[in-house]
């Protein structure tokens, strides 16, 4: 399933919650979260990551990768964190109302 | 911000190869091949370039950086092909530089402020008949006393004339001087301020004084510091130096006058019914009027004088329109029609270009295909083959300009003497705009189809063909409109120019009325208190014209028959369709017949000839006699009326012993009609002759009104001789200003040049259009000489099988001319068609020439088949010899 540009970011965001995170890392831990069903062409991330820092909902920092290089690691800032939780629930809203179109019935007990 | 995104960006390569090789690592891990696994790794990532771009681009102040690389790369790429760049870039100056022109001189003449401080409280009033609500009429100094006592709208309102060719006198030779007259409070209204002396204060009386121009002064009196005071004599009059104005007042913008002649204001309580409407009414508005409620003013004051005088405002308008609007708008038909016309010339241009870029692009397919393949985006692409050509068309545009600097030099060259000058007014920042607005435009027309097309590309497809052209179907299609849209368009531009170069040889095909061959002619102002009076010592409002000047008239006819070559010599007042003539133009009484009321009697003109002047001029007296040489003072005076004149006041009569009195002279006598000559034509060949009356010039008196001065000492003389050349119209000349050495003589050439001198505004619309047509046309078949070509090369290795398969040259030479023909054809069909809705705006310049002409639009089309033709026939040629062999070993 191919991402789009909004959902993009509010799993990058969610993802950054943890705590800083460099590319390659945030990359998987979308995949791997989503047992493999999202597949993020893992280049796109790059700019949709610089666009979050120009709106000023992640910064970046200077850190040590797992392979022992320097690496660009990406933190959510205070901002993004009041974003992601609006996000969060327009998306929750957005995902119960398409849930219930779609399955009507298995919202009654 | 920025240095952050400079770090960040600079850092991203790193980033990415960081990322691949993490994934890589994984991949290996899951037990794939080093190779494998980083050939997924990349597959995974995606195109790395792409995203390097899009990371970028995040960032707003990238895009800019993007629009230098692209121009950089532009830049590049136009140098790689110097022959495609100097073509296109030469194409398109063209182009441009004939827009600049045309709308530089509409900036001068209906855009740019006038130069005057309050210029939008500055405005024109003029009489007009409601017949003709868009004709605007001269008024009389009597006129603009009148509506100044009248209206509180204005704050002021002065007369001022047109400039006027006269003589001056007073250094030694005779000058022929161009002299405007306005009242002396005019240069105030203007804002303008003496350079040297100050106007003289506003009184009753006619002449106030003279004052000379900056340039005048510059270049007749070196500038001389002491030039207050000298005397001048100019026109009828004489008086001192009073002003030099201050540099560059030209009111009327036909290039500065030299004299000024400074008038009072008249009596408002007066009728000026005497007084001839020769000049303009300028006023400035009170602050805080509109030019509605000014005009609403005037249409009361209107009323309120037409029951006044009835005899001068009964049936007639007034208008205020804005000052620039009152000075110059009757160009802006001719101009906005000569801007549709290079419009369209900028038009084929851009087809012409975009036709180039199409080849090009089609020579650049695997440069573009490596372009996408290495993750080059559409939008990208397109943007920056669009920099590419607005880079083409700015380097067009800044040709274009250079050219408009010598282009607006040669319309004023070309445009007649009546046509503001437009050279002199500087390039200014709306000139700039519109050229700098006509790039981007022409950038983006003649660009954006090739760009489309060009990013429209197939990745594999190219790759795989290595390059090779494969003939597209679409993209012939797309250059075969574009020719077409060039064929028709010049077409249309060409039947324009042919209607309006057949309607100029209609006209000087017109019969003048006279016989202008072996005829040369000399204008001769007399000038000098030897000849006039002007001092009115009496206060009776008269000059009085000395016996010299009767001298003079005897002298030089029997001076320039004893010309060797000349059979005989006449003068008139005013010759025939010579330029400005300001014939005499009295009323009148017919004996027996109750006076007109003043208001409602036609205007006549009036001249005084030598006897021999028909006879001279071949102008045949149809009923009735000439003027001959017993018509002296003391025989009874006569006068000779022309048909229009015959027909207009004795439809049912004979006119010939009918009495007329005339008024230009209190001492005027009753004259016999004794005869009615031919019309000749006057003013111009379009025009029908007007009423005019001849008298022969022994049989006047000496006082006359001021008024009609100037026609007693003006003389248009005629001479016929066996063979008219250059020696002979030096000796007219010499013998002419030896006579009268402190006069101006003036205009000396034949009367043929005279005849075709005054089609000038005709000729000069010719000539543009033709100008501009000649260009369409050249575009055209460089057009499509291009698409043939390459239509050539594209099927070289159909044309090579055909002839392997027995083709002869010639069918080949065929099949490439027909191809042309029916483009051109088509072109043809649509241009004829598209000329229907053009030409009928050329109806008011083609005296009579059908806007749709038959034999025009079928020569004017057969001249663009033939030369589409001709484009087309060197790549049929180059077609024709193609060599099967070579062309089927190629594959």
């Amino acid at each position: 399933m191919e991402l789009r540009q909004g959902t993009l970011d509010l799993l990058l965001l969610r993802t950054l919650r943890l705590g800083p995170a460099h590319g390659h890392a945030i990359a998987k831990a979308i995949e791997f979260k989503s047992d493999e069903a999202l597949q993020v062409e893992q280049g796109s991330l790059y700019p949709a990551l610089y666009g979050l820092i120009k709106r000023g909902w992640i910064s970046v920092e200077d850190g040590i990768s797992e392979n022992k290089r320097r690496a660009k690691f990406y933190c959510l800032t205070e901002k993004g964190r009041k974003q992601l939780a609006a996000e969060t629930s327009k998306w929750e809203k957005f995902a119960g109302a398409i849930a219930r179109i779609l399955r009507p019935t298995a919202e009654h007990e | 911000m920025k240095g952050r995104a400079r770090r960040l960006l600079n850092d991203l390569d790193q980033e990415i190869r960081e990322h691949i090789e993490l994934t890589t690592q994984e991949n290996m891990a899951r037990g794939m091949t080093p190779a494998e696994a980083r050939r997924a790794a990349m597959l995974k990532f995606g195109n790395v370039s792409r995203v390097k771009e899009d990371a970028r681009e995040v960032w707003t102040a990238v895009y800019l950086e993007q629009v230098v690389q692209d121009i950089r790369f532009a830049l590049r790429g136009l140098r790689r092909a110097p022959v495609f760049a100097v073509v296109a870039i030469l194409t398109l100056a063209i182009g441009i530089g004939a827009n600049t022109t045309i709308f530089s001189a509409i900036n001068a003449l209906l855009l740019r402020p006038l130069p005057y401080p309050d210029q939008d409280r500055l405005v024109r009033v003029s009489i007009y008949d409601p017949k003709y609500p868009r004709d605007r009429g001269a008024v009389s100094w009597t006129d603009v006393a009148h509506w100044k006592a009248a209206s509180d709208v204005f704050e002021q309102m002065e007369g001022v004339s047109g400039t006027d060719m006269v003589a001056m006198s007073g250094a030694g030779s005779g000058e022929r001087v161009a002299v405007q007259h306005f009242n002396s409070l005019l240069p105030a209204m203007l804002g303008v301020k003496p350079f040297l002396g100050s106007m003289p204060p506003d009184e009753k009386s006619e002449a106030l004084g003279f004052g000379i121009s900056y340039e005048f002064w510059q270049h007749h009196f070196a500038g001389d510091p002491h030039v207050l005071g000298r005397m001048i004599f100019v026109d009828t009059g004489s008086g001192p130096i009073m002003v030099v104005l201050a540099p560059h007042f030209d009111l009327l913008e036909t290039g500065p006058p030299d004299i000024f002649m400074f008038h009072g204001s008249g009596d408002p309580a007066e009728s000026g019914v005497t007084d001839p409407r020769w000049v303009f009414a300028i006023a400035k508005l009170k602050r805080g009027v509109s030019l509605q409620q000014a005009q609403a003013a005037m249409d009361v004051v209107e009323q309120h004088l037409a029951e006044v005088f009835p005899e001068e405002y009964k049936g007639t308008g007034l208008r205020v329109d804005p000052l620039r609007q009152g000075l110059f708008g009757w160009s802006s038909n001719l101009l906005y029609m000569l801007l549709a016309v290079v419009g369209f010339v900028l038009l084929i241009a851009c087809a012409n270009v975009a036709n180039l870029l199409l080849v090009r692009a089609n020579s650049r397919r695997k440069e573009i295909g490596v372009r996408v393949a290495l993750g080059a985006g559409r939008t990208r692409l397109i943007r920056q083959l669009l920099t590419e050509s607005i880079v083409l068309s700015f380097a067009g545009g800044l040709g274009g300009l250079l050219l408009s600097i010598r282009g607006i030099k040669l319309f004023d060259l070309f445009s007649p003497s009546w046509m503001p000058r437009t050279a002199n007014v500087p390039m200014d920042a709306r000139i700039l705009s519109f050229t700098f607005g006509i790039c981007i435009l022409t950038g983006i027309v003649f660009g954006v189809v090739p760009a489309f097309r060009a990013s429209k590309n197939d990745v594999n497809e190219t790759l795989r063909s290595e390059g090779r052209t494969t003939g597209s179907v679409s993209r012939h299609r797309t250059r075969n409109i574009l020719v077409i849209a060039e064929i028709a368009i010049a077409l249309v531009l060409l039947i324009c120019a042919g209607l309006m170069i057949n309607a100029l040889t209609r006209i000087l095909r017109t019969n003048p009325g006279f016989n202008p061959d072996h005829l040369v002619t000399a204008q001769v102002r007399l000038a000098g208190d030897k000849y006039i009076d002007s001092s009115d010592p009496d206060h009776l409002d008269l000059n009085v014209i000395h016996p010299p000047v009767a001298l003079f008239c005897r002298q030089v006819l029997e001076r320039l028959q004893g010309l060797p070559g000349v059979e005989a010599a006449a003068f008139v007042d005013w010759l025939p369709l010579v330029e400005n003539s300001q014939h005499a133009h009295p009323r009148f009484r017919i004996a027996g017949q109750a006076p007109n009321l003043p208001g409602e009697t036609p205007t006549i003109l009036f001249d005084s000839i030598s006897p021999g002047y028909f006879r001279v001029m071949g102008i045949p007296v149809l009923r009735g006699r000439g003027m001959d040489e017993q018509d002296t003072e003391s025989a009874p005076w006569v006068v000779v009326i022309n048909e229009t004149m015959a027909h207009q006041f004795w439809p049912n009569q004979d006119p010939i012993g009918q009495v007329m009195t005339f008024d230009n002279t209190p001492d005027e006598r009753p004259r016999q009609i004794v005869g009615i000559v031919k019309n000749a034509k006057d003013f111009d060949l379009t025009q029908d002759a007007m009423p005019q009356v001849f008298v022969v010039y022994t049989q006047l008196p000496a006082r006359t009104f001021p008024g009609w001065t100037e026609a007693r000492v003006h003389k248009s003389l005629v001479v016929r001789a066996r063979f008219v050349s250059k020696e002979l119209i030096e000796s007219v000349r010499k013998t002419i200003v030896e006579l009268a050495p402190d006069s101006a003589v003036f205009g000396v050439t034949t009367v043929e040049q005279t005849v075709s001198d005054s089609a000038r505004p005709w000729r000069f619309i010719s000539q543009l259009m033709g100008l501009f047509a000649a260009v369409a046309l050249l575009l055209a078949s460089i057009g499509i000489y291009g698409v043939m070509s390459d239509s050539v090369s594209q099927r070289s290795h159909e044309i090579g099988l055909r002839m392997a398969l027995g083709a002869q040259p010639g069918q080949v030479l065929g099949l490439v001319l027909r191809q042309a023909m029916i483009l051109s054809l088509v072109g043809v069909v649509i241009g004829v068609a598209a000329s229907f809705v053009a030409t009928p705006f050329l109806t008011e310049y083609l005296y009579g020439v059908k806007p749709h002409d038959a034999l025009t639009l079928t020569l004017v089309s057969l001249l663009l088949i033939v030369v589409t033709l001709f484009a087309s026939y060197v790549p049929a040629h180059r077609a024709a010899r193609i060599d099967p062999m070579e062309s089927l070993r190629h594959e």
